[in-house]
């Protein structure tokens, strides 16, 4: 029959599992992000520094190209702990940072500048799920430029040399996926928080953006004026530093514990789901 | 032809429209047939309603019990209620508590006292199940920016179960049902205000829900919207599937399409009456327009025992009595030499029922 002759009915086919309706939002946000150009451009930009890491790598292991490219083998850097730590994750972080801040506004402010809440509350989805679908967005973007590259390049290197040097850097794996979700995950609640408190998504980014950098300005002016290192707490970059380090093995001292640096992604990760939780309803409540 | 022949005949119209698929089934409107003798044996229709209803065993379509919100001071105190109307109208004036008993009953507003269930289901504690079986068509502007009209439905069908490949054919069937299918693959952005009502009616349908909200459905239409925005209500009321709450501020709607209405006032039900039934209770009068000795016309009509009221001047409300006709009114002025410019039977509107249950303490 012709559609246009259709007349109302009830649908009775099957219906999907209630946990399952993440994925829906998921699917939908991240193809609305996918469409536009300028996105994937700056997505294959964020895979430069892997792709050099595997370049330094290959190279390592094999002679005749370094001979060809006239390169002496002991003027490459040694590929140990501190090489995956301070070429390969520490810029792909920065670029999960420009990621989130620039996708991170675009997921929840638009809903909440179109009242689009009470139609996805009034469906049968609770707000976890909403959340959740819109974090999977900027957790599996995330992921694409952070571990996964990442945990790729190690197995690589791990290919590449004789002998048992997985079995004795297996650290490395685990440092590099719960360090990059560790942040991906306090950074993407964070700006889906300030995306549901600001309504202009533009204005939300320059909020993550303020916020994390003022945060680091705040923190070393009170260290200077106390004489104290409590302000690098506000910090989430050298967090994050202590975070790797202390993951990684690597040498060196810091006065900011392992513990106090995970506890402060702690607290974003949990002040950020209590904004969720109290901002995101299906009608708008004005006071 | 008596009213059985033709409920048949209308069943076996029916039935040769009827394709069933997997999944869905539908029914064909084109039949013009069909539509007379919708409109021929509406008697045989109200039967049939009135017997469907009767045999409902289902838990009522809203069950109130003693349902109290607050904000600070009580918006909704204590409401006890069944409802169980095909299309009910949710009247009120502005601040007796109409939107916010609608946002409690979707979810949206925890009840501070009392429980509200729809098809036996509690509001707040079995939320997912009563989202299952309602749509929603707000009355703010809600859309996902950006999107095109027939992916904003596909993606409000995926939210409530349905699979993404029936999901899009019921997003262009229903497009196609508001009428809006031309303008399917433009942004919501760019859709007027009547479409966007249109749009929103889709999303609030295409997942075929058991019940269906309508929070001011047509607002900011114009005519020929509105009216075809009522047809569409009327005709989703009169298949059958779906039972209807529309709140609005305008009576004249509210009266073409509801059979029951609940009148709010300071957060009270003010009065739940079903409106064929206050149709059939109210008694018909007369309304006169006249002009000439209307004080004389008047006496003459209470020497016959005529009900007499004078709501404004020249217009005159007569109840007859049973053996006193329209003839007898006629020959009245003429001997009184009184103009009867206007005659009309009337009953008592939803108007009428509104305003009797406001001025109700």
């Amino acid at each position: 029959m012709a559609i246009f002759q259709k007349a109302y009915c009830n649908y009775s086919g099957e219906l999907s599992s209630i946990y399952a309706r993440p994925l829906v939002i998921f699917r939908y946000s991240l193809d609305s992000i996918l469409s536009s150009r300028l996105f994937l451009s700056f997505m294959l930009v964020c895979l430069l520094p892997s792709f050099a890491v595997m370049c330094v790598i290959y190279l390592h292991y094999n002679f005749d190209t370094l001979m060809q490219l006239e390169i002496p083998l002991n003027e490459l850097v040694v590929i140990d702990a501190d090489f995956f730590a301070t070429y390969m994750l520490r810029p792909q972080l920065f670029f999960v940072f420009a990621l989130i801040m620039f996708i991170g506004p675009k997921l929840i402010s638009p809903d909440f500048r179109n009242s689009a809440l009470s139609l996805y509350l009034s469906r049968p989805i609770t707000k976890t799920s909403y959340v959740v679908g819109k974090l999977l967005v900027l957790v599996s973007l995330s992921s694409l430029i952070s571990w996964i590259p990442s945990t790729l390049l190690i197995l690589f290197q791990a290919s590449m040399v004789d002998g048992p040097w997985l079995s004795q850097n297996s650290h490395l794996i685990f440092a590099v996926i719960s360090t990059s979700l560790i942040w991906i995950l306090s950074l993407s609640m964070m700006s889906l928080a300030i995306s549901a408190c600001v309504k202009w998504a533009p204005v939300a980014g320059l909020f993550f953006f303020g916020i994390v950098f003022v945060g680091s300005g705040f923190g070393a002016l009170v260290n200077e004026l106390f004489g104290t290192w409590h302000g690098k707490l506000f910090s989430l970059f050298e967090s994050l530093a202590v975070v790797v380090q202390a993951t990684f093995r690597l040498d060196g001292f810091s006065v900011v514990s392992f513990g106090a640096s995970l506890s402060v992604f702690a607290l974003v990760f949990t002040l950020s789901t209590l904004i969720l939780y109290r901002r995101i309803r299906g009608l708008e409540v004005v006071s | 032809m008596d009213v059985t022949t033709k409920q048949v005949e209308k069943e076996k119209i029916k039935e040769s429209h009827v394709l069933t698929d997997k999944s869905h089934q539908y029914r064909s409107d084109d039949s013009q047939q069909l539509a007379v003798a919708d409109e021929t044996d509406s008697t045989a229709r109200e039967k049939q309603t009135s017997v469907s209803r009767s045999s409902n065993k289902e838990s009522p379509v809203i069950e109130l019990d003693n349902l109290s919100v607050s904000f600070g001071k009580p918006v909704l105190n204590q409401l006890s209620a069944k409802v169980d109307g095909r299309c009910i109208g949710l009247l009120g004036p502005n601040g007796a508590g109409k939107t916010t008993l609608l946002n409690t009953l979707l979810g949206f507003t925890r009840p501070s006292g009392g429980t509200a269930r729809i098809f036996g289901y509690d509001v707040f504690k079995q939320k997912n199940k009563v989202h299952g079986v309602i749509g929603y068509m707000p009355e703010r502007d809600s859309f996902i920016s950006g999107m095109t009209g027939i992916r904003f439905v596909r993606l409000m069908a995926e939210l409530s179960g349905l699979n993404p490949r029936d999901a899009l054919e019921r997003a262009h069937e229903v497009y196609f049902y508001v009428g809006l299918g031309e303008a399917r693959y433009r942004t919501l952005d760019s859709y007027s205000l009547g479409m966007k009502q249109l749009a929103k009616l889709a999303q609030a349908i295409v997942h075929g829900p058991k019940l269906l909200f309508l929070d001011e459905p047509t607002n900011g239409l114009d005519p020929p919207a509105r009216a075809r925005m009522l047809n569409l209500i009327r005709e989703i009321r009169d298949s059958g599937k779906t039972r209807i709450i529309i709140a609005s501020h305008l009576l004249q709607d509210v009266e073409s399409c509801c059979d029951e209405v609940l009148v709010l006032k300071k957060g009270k039900i003010a009065t739940y009456c079903n409106l064929d039934e206050e149709r059939q209770n109210n008694r018909k009068f007369l309304l006169l327009q006249v002009r000439g000795d209307e004080d004389n016309f008047v006496n003459g009509l209470r020497e016959w025992g005529c009900e007499v009221a004078r709501p404004s001047r020249r217009h005159i409300k007569v109840v007859l009595p049973e053996d006193i006709s329209i003839r007898h009114l006629y020959a009245l002025a003429q001997e009184l030499s009184v103009q009867i410019r206007q005659l009309d039977h009337k009953s008592d509107s939803l108007e009428d029922v509104f305003f009797r249950a406001m001025d109700s303490e």
